[in-house]
């Protein structure tokens, strides 16, 4: 069973099936396959390389917040 | 940042075979330790935020542990409607892998517009069931819109049948032997069975047989017992019962299944028998969801006597999850959460001498780059969804 984790979305390709998000500092190449409708600036859910659905911007924090928590992220 | 963590999985070659396989975890297994403190409400919308992926099933899980520990009864109706939810995210994990993976290892196309389609299938179905604020709680009210579940039910339905089984899936389910299997092999055109066909037709079909030992029922008290113990961090990271190492998948969930017997007899518990397993339970899916709606109208009223807490303040909860069995045991005191704990599939699925390693071992190791295929297709078999490192040495 997995996690997934939220990122920002800075950019989306020609085509609209690939993004680039933030994850902490690095920027990382992600499928939009799994989702619908998805703008810069979005954040989304990741896990395995697809973004897995859409969150609000306080529940990615939330979430983020949640995880330095627990130490799997600084 | 990986926060999701990682299975590193190396093969070892030695004159052309397999001589090792080695499986090591850096998934944040203690991570549950977040929520020793929080309150048992807390803990409930923290849940599904951090386990997102099953989040469903992650959701449905706690609140089980959480009522049998707080000594919470529940109506039978909000039971049963918990468990349809469980179910539906079932078969949208197995519609997103098959379409997308399946397709990907059949080099075929992949239908993005009916794969991110598939996105609105779990809030559709929770609007169904439950108020947004109300889910997964402790005692939620349930506000069930019928035609609305109905709805969820047909796409599913619809889904699996035009591009996967070119079937309905009750014809699908109802094949029970090699002659109509073949028979429905041969007329379907789907990318799915596309790669089905490959299996079969290139003989690679019995490939990664390392046999089937499906993790047996565990009675709660046992297990939460178990989950105790000073050498529990050991144990949910490499979990085996009385010595033995299990598996938990779709395949030892339908096994019973007269045409997975019939599989068994010419592909063992290789490739083949493992995709046809998760395809006969997405099959199997519309008419039990169709089935419940009827049971749900007949409970109205009725309430479900959570069992006792096993010990006091101790409870566990137990869920079928797309890739196996979930387990949550949670301890509480006054409403607070004392201590924590989640066994997931991954880690009987992934244990070092478990289901993905003695498959892995049986595959043959002339072709490097037919091997990592094979390794690729058979994890995928297994479990879909966890991210891994494959080395061959």
């Amino acid at each position: 069973m997995c996690l997934a984790v939220p990122a920002k979305v800075v950019a989306i390709d020609d085509l609209g099936e690939n993004a680039t998000v933030l994850l902490g500092e690095v920027k990382k190449s992600i499928s939009l396959a799994l989702v619908d409708d998805v703008q810069v600036d979005d954040f989304v859910l990741i896990h395995v390389g697809y973004a897995l659905n859409k969150v609000s911007e306080e529940e990615a924090e939330r979430t983020l917040q949640l995880f330095a928590q627990a130490g799997v992220i600084r | 940042m990986n926060v999701e963590g990682e299975l590193r999985i190396e093969l070892h070659r030695q004159e052309q075979r397999i001589s090792q396989v080695r499986i090591l975890s850096s998934r944040p297994l203690q991570l549950p330790r977040l929520f020793e403190g929080k309150p048992v409400a807390e803990l409930l919308g923290m849940v599904p935020m951090l386990y997102s992926v099953c989040g469903t099933a992650q959701a449905c899980a706690a609140v089980q542990a959480c009522r049998q520990a707080m000594n919470q009864d529940v109506a039978s109706q909000v039971a049963l409607a918990e468990e349809m939810l469980v179910t539906v995210e079932i078969a949208r994990e197995h519609l997103w892998r098959i379409l997308m993976d399946w397709s990907a290892f059949a080099n075929k196309p992949i239908d993005r517009p009916l794969v991110a389609s598939l996105s609105s299938l779990m809030p559709t179905a929770k609007s169904a069931c439950f108020a947004k604020r109300d889910l997964f709680t402790l005692k939620p009210a349930l506000q069930f819109d019928e035609k609305k579940f109905v709805s969820i039910i047909e796409q599913i339905a619809n889904t699996a049948s035009n591009a996967i089984f070119a079937e309905q899936p009750s014809v699908l389910y109802a094949i029970s032997d090699i002659d109509g299997f073949d028979h429905w092999l041969d007329m379907s055109k789907t990318p799915s069975s596309i790669l089905l066909q490959d299996l079969r037709d290139q003989q690679t079909g019995h490939l990664g047989d390392g046999g089937m030992y499906a993790l047996p029922t565990i009675d709660a008290q046992i297990m939460s017992q178990r989950m105790a113990q000073a050498d529990a961090d050991y144990f949910i990271s490499t979990p085996d019962w009385q010595g033995d190492n299990y598996e938990t998948t779709p395949l030892t969930r339908m096994a019973s299944h007269p045409l997975l017997q019939q599989l068994v007899q010419h592909y063992g518990f290789g490739l083949m028998t493992r995709m046809m397993a998760r395809l006969l339970e997405l099959a199997s899916i519309p008419g039990t969801l169709y089935r419940q709606v009827q049971v749900l109208a007949g409970l109205q009223g009725r309430i479900e006597k959570t069992a006792p807490a096993l010990v006091e303040q101790q409870g566990l909860g137990e869920v079928e999850a797309a890739r196996g069995r979930l387990i949550h045991r949670a301890v509480q005191q006054d409403g607070i959460i004392k201590s924590y704990q989640i066994l997931a599939p991954t880690e009987w699925n992934f244990h070092p001498r478990g289901v993905v390693a003695r498959g892995l071992q049986k595959l043959p190791a002339e072709n490097v780059s037919f091997l990592r295929q094979q390794a690729d297709l058979f994890i995928n078999a297994v479990d879909p969804c966890v991210g891994y490192k494959l080395e061959i040495i």
